[in-house]
């Protein structure tokens, strides 16, 4: 059935915060090159999927984790039993950063870190060590445009990104994450804050963005998924109901009778 | 009120109940009132009063001057400058130490029983009462350390005493930055630490140092802990010496000047006590009332 | 480099417990001799009234009487402070409007930081004369003095942990209570004060905390005489006389005594005991807030 490598596997991932459950033995395939859509309901624990993805769960304190994530077929995340974020290992990776940098992320609602545009888009690389002005000058308009933001703000970053609307600050969210050059862009609900128009513009860049990179888009809007993704996973309760081909989660005839109550807006 | 009533509104007529009602309602109001009041008022009574009397010893010149005859005339010049570097000291020792607990406890620790200790402690040091911290002064810092009476022990113990007041008051600012400015950094791969320096601590310093601001004017008014631990009854220094204090020297102190000028030394003139008061109050209340006016300023003035 | 700076901060984390332990370390270690001395008797010292440290042929360590001045100034600042704390509480959160709550806020704050020892200076002029003048007193300088001086100076704490408290009970229940059609003041007290009561109760503690706690402002108000101010006869509390609490003992005497003297050490077994008391309150107050909270 998948035609491409798959870029990222999940096998047998669970969490749990504390005594809650939030994902139950998730095993999944995400093809490169392609825009992979997850949907369900809000607590379905699609959030948390991408958080273990990107191992930022390890900044939850009270997450215990089980089960492998593999990138590339590398281990980035493994453990046979739940086990508490603290414990986990690196899996011979120096550190997470490293790994997380290959993961762009946007959240549900647009994050514009209270500092001048230039300096959200190069906060990353200026971490990571890259110092050369032209080089972060080349870098900032390359991110800023393929996130569509470039001509709206190219006369002013030096504005705060706090000061940008709703709309335009996700784009600079999506800029962010594109800075450090991921091989794997993650959305999460991005379009749960801002108008359709912007909605439509940023999935275009995202329709361009996937012959570069893999793309995982996390949305509650069940047509989004249809208009953009190849593929389509439906969680629910934390558990994984079925994935399959777009086409065949939404043809109604899916194999489980909960994706077609789903996506004909019979719940959720 | 005052319009004729309609016939529509007859319904809604006053009745004795409503009547009633509102009489206590006004009672009570007018009762919280005044006893607001009884706070407020005494504080502008005293102050005034306090300016009334210091008047006469009151001028530039009684900042600048030393103490003669004994204490009963002159100015107050050593006490004030003792004041400035037990001030300046102790929040050089308590501010990072201080700041870097709040940064622990904020960004860092779990939700567990050790920090649920941290906390509490934090809470019960600043319960402790201040001739406890002198107490504990002389005993670790002058005695066990052997510093000897000083600046520095005293400073020391001013410092221990104002910890945790900056440790909360440092907590408080650092979770007012919103949780998702420090996810989207960690989604962008950056450290934890590095989160904290870049985006935490340049959104919150403003914050913090209001904080410590508040805690010059409490070190600035305390008198036991430096007691025992440092502070003097006399101290001769020269004339406009800004450096008259070494680290280990003892020093005077303006809170420890007013107690023994007030208490120990008799035919002191009268005014100037009261203008000892004066000055240390009105110190006190300058640094906290830039520190209440920065925290309005910044509060107008968010960057988000 | 990071692993270094996260190191530090840890140690800084923990700062405040090691401080918290070394105080009590140190206060006992002054004192050890003393306390392990077969001739300390824990509850003569606590119960009995003859304070006599410095006497040559027969010392003396009972603190009965400091003790009953510390209660007996405490009691009264807070039979003063609490009605008035919460009263403006209650008008600062319920009755007035948001501009004058700020003002109201900021003197408040201001009020508490007024130094002890300014506040002790007043008593010792103003308040001395003002209760010399006004009850014919032979001297002013009393329980009822250091009363006042302690609760103008407990009064913000109260205040503002009160205000909190009153604070944190949601919206609807005044919404709910409104609706029904009382008044704002029996919203306030049929409503409001039952589901605030434990902040309240810790605003209260922790005020009892600070003025037990308080040093220079009542060694200049009360007086300075080792004294119980209660007696058989009515009305068995008398205001008017002068007494010496637990925390005035120490900073009056301490600078009087040589290193190691029996007098020295006891002035720090008497800090232990000042120790003990506000640790236990707080903790209580604490108790009593995290109860609110996890309700």
């Amino acid at each position: 059935m998948v035609d491409l490598p798959a870029k990222i596997r999940v096998e047998g991932l669970g969490v749990s915060y504390g005594d809650k459950i939030a994902l139950k033995d998730l095993s999944l395939q995400i093809p490169a090159n392609q825009i992979f859509g997850i949907i369900g309901p809000a607590q379905s624990g699609k959030t948390t999927f991408l958080k273990a993805v990107n191992r930022t769960i390890d900044f939850v304190s009270n997450a215990t984790v089980k089960g492998r994530v593999l990138m590339d077929n590398q281990s980035v995340l493994d453990a046979s039993s739940f086990t508490p974020v603290k414990k986990l290992s690196n899996n011979g990776m120096r550190d997470l950063c490293g790994y997380r940098r290959r993961i762009g992320m946007v959240a549900p609602l647009p994050v514009g870190l209270p500092m001048t545009i230039y300096d959200n888009v190069t906060f990353a690389p200026r971490q990571a060590g890259i110092r050369k002005k032209d080089e972060l000058d080349t870098l900032v308009e390359r991110c800023l445009t393929q996130a569509a933001l470039w001509d709206e703000v190219k006369d002013r970053l030096d504005t705060l990104g706090t000061k940008l609307s709703g709309g335009q600050q996700q784009r600079l969210t999506i800029a962010r994450a594109l800075s450090h050059e991921p091989e794997v862009l993650c959305l999460d609900e991005f379009s749960i804050a801002i108008d359709p128009v912007t909605t439509m513009r940023i999935e275009d860049v995202l329709k361009e963005l996937k012959a570069e990179m893999t793309i995982i888009l996390v949305t509650n809007l069940v047509q989004q998924a249809r208009r953009l993704a190849k593929r389509t996973a439906f969680i629910l309760n934390g558990e994984l109901v079925e994935e399959d081909t777009t086409k065949k989660i939404f043809s109604g005839n899916a194999s489980d009778s909960r994706t077609n109550e789903f996506v004909s807006g019979i719940f959720g | 009120m005052s319009t004729p009533p309609t016939e529509n509104s007859m319904r809604f007529a006053e009745t004795e109940l409503v009547r009633k009602k509102q009489l206590s309602e006004r009672i009570a109001q007018f009762a919280f009132l005044m006893m607001t009041l009884a706070m407020v008022l005494p504080l502008l009574l005293i102050v005034t009063y306090l300016i009334y009397k210091a008047m006469p010893a009151l001028s530039l010149g009684f900042l600048f001057d030393l103490p003669s005859r004994g204490m009963r005339a002159g100015g107050i010049w050593p006490a004030l400058l003792g004041t400035i570097y037990l001030v300046v000291v102790s929040l050089v020792i308590a501010a990072p130490i201080g700041v870097l607990a709040a940064v622990y406890l904020n960004e860092y620790a779990q939700d567990n029983w050790f920090t649920r200790i941290i906390n509490l402690a934090v809470i019960n040091l600043a319960g402790v009462p201040s001739i406890v911290h002198a107490l504990f002064g002389l005993g670790a810092f002058v005695l066990f350390a052997g510093i000897g009476r000083s600046v520095l022990a005293a400073s020391l113990t001013l410092a221990v005493m104002t910890l945790p007041v900056i440790i909360a008051s440092t907590k408080e600012a650092l979770s007012a930055v919103p949780m998702s400015f420090r996810e989207a950094c960690w989604n962008m791969g950056v450290s934890r630490w590095k989160t904290i320096r870049g985006v935490v601590l340049p959104n919150s310093i403003s914050g913090i140092l209001t904080g410590i601001i508040l805690q010059v004017s409490r070190a600035a008014g305390e008198t036991a802990p430096i007691m025992f631990t440092g502070a003097v009854f006399y101290k001769a220094v020269q004339k406009g010496d800004v450096f008259a204090y070494g680290l280990l020297d003892q020093c005077m102190a303006l809170a420890m000047h007013l107690f023994t000028i007030s208490t120990q030394v008799p035919g002191v003139d009268e005014a100037i006590p009261f203008a000892t008061a004066v000055v240390l109050l009105g110190t006190v209340l300058l640094v906290n009332a830039a520190a209440i006016i920065m925290r309005i300023i910044l509060r107008t003035r968010k960057k988000w | 480099m990071e692993k270094v700076i996260e190191f530090i901060i840890r140690v800084c984390g923990i700062s405040a417990v090691i401080f918290v332990f070394a105080i009590f370390g140190f206060v006992f270690w002054e004192g050890r001799e003393l306390l392990i001395s077969g001739e300390f008797n824990f509850w003569k010292f606590l119960f009995t009234k003859e304070w006599y440290p410095a006497s040559e042929s027969n010392p003396r360590f009972g603190v009965l009487a400091l003790i009953a001045g510390t209660a007996s100034v405490t009691v009264l600042a807070m039979a003063i402070a609490v009605p008035f704390g919460l009263g403006a509480a209650i008008y600062i959160s319920e009755f007035c409007g948001s501009r004058l709550r700020e003002a109201l806020k900021v003197i408040i704050e201001l009020l508490a930081a007024i130094p002890s020892v300014v506040w002790g200076f007043i008593g010792l002029t103003i308040m001395n004369e003002l209760i010399m003048k006004l009850f014919g007193a032979p001297i002013g300088l009393t329980v009822l003095n250091g009363a006042i001086i302690l609760a103008l100076m407990s009064v913000p704490i109260i205040v503002s942990i009160s205000e909190d408290a009153l604070k944190a009970v949601p919206d609807s229940y005044r919404e709910a209570a409104i609706g029904l059609g009382v008044t704002r003041w029996q919203m306030v007290y049929k409503v409001l004060l039952p589901s605030a009561k434990n902040g309240l109760l810790a605003a209260v503690l922790l005020g009892i905390g600070r003025a037990v706690g308080e040093t220079m402002a009542v060694l200049m108000a009360t007086g300075h005489a080792v004294h119980i101010p209660f007696d058989g006869t009515p009305p068995f509390f008398h205001p008017l006389d002068s007494v010496r609490t637990l925390t005035a003992t120490i900073a009056a005497e301490l600078g009087e005594t040589a290193r190691g003297s029996e007098h020295y050490q006891v002035l720090f077994v008497v800090g232990i005991l000042l120790f003990s008391i506000t640790f236990a309150v707080n903790l209580t107050a604490d108790l009593v807030v995290k109860g609110i909270r996890d309700k």
